[in-house]
């Protein structure tokens, strides 16, 4: 995958080339909206960071610009300003998800990973998740490598959190998701489901957790 | 910068609605001493009129049956005392014929005869004349009848009467209204000092200067000065506040600063590079610390400033709490805490500021994470409030606070255990936020014997 990296500082731009290119992943560098776009129009990229305080132009019109192409290339954001109003209106422009100034850089890789799943999720049938990986038109799951043996409502199961990472489902959502409507379920049988599939999922990055009251909510924790 | 209206002065405004107001007393007292010195004019000079007339109808007799009149000079004597006015006179018989005299006099409307003079005015050759009817009844055979004597007099006296009268009555007035007006102007000025006085210690004083102002024994203008002396207070306050907080600040991020320096600094002498790593990460976590201190002295600072300036909206608080909850799971997945959401009531939705509620939330289950055991189960809970408001209720089952230290762990900077890195600010910034929400923050024990925070927001007003 190639990054392209839109962000005025010189050291922090240059740690994080350096930190993804030992992660294995190239990242190009701009340091304005200018060379941003010519960037742009020579090649393609499969992500963008973008910096939103930058000299000239700002990261939210550089932002403005590409959904009005009608570009779907994701955007990660980077902002200083902590406010969530400022958040919200990146995320209202087009931006895929933000990041507040300083930040981990375990936290900024996670989340790239996390944009291009999302990304690729319907491009190829082979999905990726930490050391998780599931192949949608076999429907099979490895973790590391070593298939693991689900049982069809599982493997259903299972996709539906794939497909829903970092949200909360309900009950309800699982049920309506999972059983049709002549089919009988009880909530008992979508936790022995769940529990079942905690226990194999045991060994890979994907967590599920419980939140008493409100439902559950997957993560992958890479 | 001055709101000043130049046409707006209470001095000014009070003078000229004084000077308005005796302007119309002048006015009706003008009218009242016109009317008074014409009638007194008027009323000397009938007299006149009236016996010059008596003495004229006195003259008239009856000769061959026929009334004739001897016109007697007592009446004309009488008449130079107005010595500018012309005389005119017509005596006429039972008949209605001349005897003598102006025939063309103006005759009274409705005239009916009998003893008693009838004054009227009229007009003659334009002159306004002034006229009495003097009727005398004859009862001589042959000459039995009305005889009528008619004497008219300009009225040149009357006016200089009257137009003397006026003028010493208006400038005796006049002199009234301009004494009264200085006596106000002094009054005012009087008044007004006091302000003047506050307004130019004020002016003088320099920004150190923090003395009161002095009190004043005016009952108007006491609560003035009352009201600047608390106000004075209150900034003095709020400043002793803000150098605290600024000497606090400065202090820990110092702190922070010169650990990462000292650490930098022995990692660029050290002659073991297999210490590195050791040093390096202690100058992360040191650099971690900084990092949650800065963006807690931000936070702070927003919520303040928020509070100083938002209006608080209607916020559905079910939708925010699960939100925020949302996160701080996804932040803590890998984490072996459990959290849970519980909503008992019917109406979530509050008047609030969705950011700084936001961060405030945030904040105590960030707290709860990290002042909690690896095990630790944080439930979050919405509940209405006996004031009709809504409880956001954050309960843990950490060690909790225990109740003599429950005041302590609101203020800025005190952390209550060495053993965890914090910023000292995360209750300072909760407590904030209820303030501007005027709310309430509490510290309970949660029922797993942890800490439980209840922030109380008040219900709508009407």
């Amino acid at each position: 995958m190639r990054m392209l990296l839109i962000e005025d500082n010189d050291t922090l731009a240059d740690a994080c080339r350096e930190y993804f290119c030992n992660l294995g992943h190239p990242l190009d560098w701009a340091g304005s909206v200018e060379q941003a776009e010519r960037n742009l129009s020579f090649d393609d990229f499969d992500l963008l960071i973008l910096d939103i305080n930058l000299p000239g132009r700002s990261g939210y019109q550089l932002l403005q610009s590409l959904r009005a192409q009608g570009r779907r290339i994701p955007v990660l954001v980077l902002t200083a300003r902590a406010e969530v109003d400022d958040r919200v209106s990146a995320l209202d422009l087009g931006a895929d998800d933000y990041l507040v100034k300083p930040f981990d850089f375990r936290e900024l890789a996670a989340r790239c990973r996390a944009l291009l799943r999302r990304e690729r999720g319907d491009a190829s049938n082979l999905m990726r998740y930490g050391n998780l990986s599931y192949d949608l038109a076999a429907q099979t799951v490895r973790i590391n490598d070593q298939p693991v043996d689900l049982r069809p409502r599982e493997i259903q199961l299972l996709e539906l959190f794939l497909k829903n990472l970092d949200r909360i489902l309900t009950k309800d959502d699982i049920a309506n998701r999972l059983y049709t409507f002549n089919e009988a379920y009880t909530p008992n049988a979508i936790e022995q489901a769940l529990t079942r599939l905690r226990k194999q999922l045991a060994d890979s990055t994907l967590i599920i957790k419980t939140i008493r009251g409100l439902g559950y909510l997957a993560h992958v924790n890479d | 910068m001055s709101t000043t209206e130049p046409d707006y002065s209470l001095r000014r405004r009070l003078l000229s609605r004084t000077a308005i107001l005796l302007l119309m007393v002048l006015l009706l007292l003008s009218a009242g001493v016109w009317h008074y010195a014409r009638q007194a004019a008027d009323f000397s000079y009938d007299r006149l009129l009236n016996s010059a007339s008596l003495s004229i109808i006195e003259g008239v007799f009856v000769r061959n049956g026929q009334p004739d009149l001897d016109l007697p000079y007592a009446a004309m004597e009488m008449m130079q005392l107005a010595p500018s006015d012309k005389v005119f006179y017509r005596v006429t018989d039972q008949a209605g014929a001349l005897i003598t005299g102006y025939p063309d006099l103006p005759q009274p409307p409705n005239f009916e005869p009998s003893h008693e003079p009838h004054f009227y005015n009229g007009d003659y050759n334009g002159d306004a004349l002034r006229l009495v009817m003097q009727s005398k009844r004859l009862t001589e055979a042959g000459a039995s009848g009305w005889v009528h004597v008619t004497l008219a007099q300009t009225r040149n006296a009357r006016q200089e009467l009257l137009a003397d009268m006026l003028y010493k009555a208006l400038l005796t007035l006049a002199g009234i209204m301009l004494l009264t007006l200085a006596i106000v102007w002094l009054g005012i000025n009087r008044a007004l000092q006091p302000l003047s006085l506050i307004s130019r210690t004020l002016q003088l004083r320099t920004p150190s200067d923090t003395r009161r102002l002095s009190a004043t024994p005016i009952q108007e203008i006491a609560p003035l000065v009352e009201a600047i002396n608390s106000y004075q207070q209150q900034l003095l306050q709020n400043l002793d506040t803000m150098k605290m907080f600024i000497a606090d600040a400065s202090h820990q991020i110092r702190t922070a600063l010169s650990a990462t320096q000292a650490q930098l600094d022995i990692a660029t002498q050290v002659a073991d590079p297999a210490t590195l790593p050791h040093r390096l990460e202690k100058i992360r976590q040191e650099h971690v610390r900084l990092t949650r201190l800065t963006n807690q002295l931000l936070a702070h600072a927003m919520v303040v400033h928020r509070g100083d300036t938002q209006h608080l909206e209607p916020v559905d608080i079910d939708t925010l709490l699960k939100q925020v909850l949302t996160e701080c799971v996804r932040d803590h997945a890998h984490l072996d805490i459990e959290f849970g959401y519980h909503c008992s009531c019917d109406t979530r939705v509050c008047a609030a500021d969705r950011v700084s509620l936001r961060e405030a939330i945030r904040n105590l289950l960030d707290n709860a994470v990290r002042y909690g055991p690896d095990n630790n189960q944080i439930s979050l809970t919405l509940a209405t409030a006996p004031n009709a408001g809504l409880d956001i209720i954050v309960d843990d089952s950490g060690p909790g606070i225990p109740p003599h230290l429950r005041r302590q762990a609101l203020q800025r900077f005190s952390r209550l255990t060495a053993a965890k890195e914090g910023s000292g600010l995360g209750l300072a910034i909760v407590q904030a936020v209820m303030q501007a929400h005027d709310g309430e923050l509490i510290i309970e024990s949660s029922p797993a014997n942890g800490l439980r925070v209840r922030l109380r927001l008040a219900g709508q007003r009407a």
